[in-house]
């Protein structure tokens, strides 16, 4: 049903392209991304159920970012990005100054990139658990793992997380 | 856990973790700032999860464009196949009484209907643009059929003054015979598209929308 279609997607489009975009970091990429998961959706509909349709959904985001990143190969995204401009349409209501905004917009970025940088599966694990702020029990749906290894997967990719941002920070410093 | 217990560093940092994430207890959260007190580095540590964390909140869920979607639905492959492929109620193997594992199926009545107004626009407009076309002609052929004399307007050689010759006027009839022709091929040809796509659509072998199964899959959703 075209109907039913339109209804996953309106549901879910925001996860798929959420997911992507912090995945990818870039906003066209997870565009595209976005439709191409849910024209694999169509072309899969007979054989997802409608149950299963958020975690089909995130797999197969999570494939074609991959995919994409795979052909990409663009490493140190953080020096060459220029999106900064994205940044202030993430979080305006947190940024009351030009002053707050740039400090907001620069720690942001650098966030992004560190996010951007973790391997897997740390990186999924802390896009869902960390900035969807999903409870652990829909990311283990979402990841199709245990809720316990879950934990362990954003557990260590905080960790990750703090050194990379250090590392940053010391790269930015020096 | 105790409230009095001394913990190391690696136990304050999953007592850190248990705290962000709001399931630290009260005997866990003593232990943790008798820890923090005592310990610079996982202090620092602790500010900076507290910090990172905060910001990732703060990126916060992206909401897809509109123009995403919209660009979506108009890439989506409607094709004769794909609306026959699910209506078919053995297309999926399911019988259709299940609803946990039940799929929705493709696609759907308001495709097929919405593929008929586009056909029926399209014979429609087919069929005006015939007739257009031979009321001109008519009214050409009723011009140039009738006697040279009482020719209306520029086709009166004594109003005029030009002089039409024979040859002129066979050539005239020629064309306007050959304009004839090709009129009336346009005119059957969306006259039978009228009556095949619009008037009595064909119903679907196998695959119509009243196709067992297709009603019960289309309930399930």
């Amino acid at each position: 049903m075209l109907e039913q279609y339109e209804e996953v997607v309106a549901q879910h489009k925001d996860l798929v392209f959420s997911f992507a975009y912090y995945y990818l970091g870039n906003r066209a990429e997870a565009e595209d991304v976005t439709q191409d998961v849910f024209l694999k959706l169509w072309s899969h509909w007979d054989s997802v159920p409608t149950h299963a349709a958020a975690s089909w959904l995130n797999r197969v985001t999570r494939n074609t970012s991959f995919d994409l990143l795979r052909r990409r190969k663009t490493k140190n995204r953080y020096v060459v990005d220029t999106e900064a401009s994205e940044l202030s349409e993430v979080a305006p209501d947190h940024l009351p100054d030009p002053h707050d905004h740039a400090e907001g917009a620069e720690f942001a970025r650098q966030l992004r990139y560190c996010v951007e940088s973790l391997p897997e599966p740390y990186r999924s694990a802390m896009i869902l658990r960390e900035i969807q702020e999903l409870t652990y029990r829909e990311v283990s749906e979402l990841l199709d793992q245990p809720v316990n290894t879950i934990k362990t997967q954003v557990h260590r990719g905080r960790k990750l997380l703090r050194e990379r941002f250090l590392e940053v920070n010391a790269c930015v410093a020096n | 856990m105790s409230p009095t217990e001394i913990i190391d560093c690696a136990r304050a940092l999953e007592l850190v973790d248990r705290q962000l994430d709001g399931e630290i207890d009260e005997a866990g959260l003593v232990a943790l700032e008798s820890h923090l007190a005592g310990c610079p580095s996982c202090r620092a540590e602790v500010q900076l999860a507290r910090r990172l964390q905060v910001g990732l909140r703060r990126l916060g869920p992206q909401e897809c464009p509109d123009s995403v979607v919209a660009s979506l639905m108009t890439r989506l492959p409607i094709s004769d196949t794909a609306l026959g492929r699910d209506q078919s109620p053995q297309s999926d193997g399911r019988s259709g009484t299940q609803s946990a594992g039940a799929v929705v199926s493709f696609p759907t009545p308001d495709a097929s209907s919405s593929q008929a107004r586009v056909q029926a626009a399209r014979s429609v407009g087919l069929a005006l643009a015939a007739t257009v076309l031979l009321t001109l002609a008519v009214s050409l052929w009723v011009a140039m059929s009738a006697p040279l004399g009482e020719r209306p307007g520029e086709l009166q050689p004594a109003v005029n003054g030009v002089d039409v010759s024979a040859s002129d006027l066979e050539q005239a009839e020629r064309e306007a015979r050959l304009a004839f022709a090709y009129l009336g091929a346009i005119t059957k040809r969306a006259t039978q598209t009228l009556r095949n796509d619009v008037l009595s659509p064909p119903a679907p072998a196998g695959h119509g929308s009243s196709a067992p199964g297709m009603d019960n899959e289309v309930q399930q959703r």
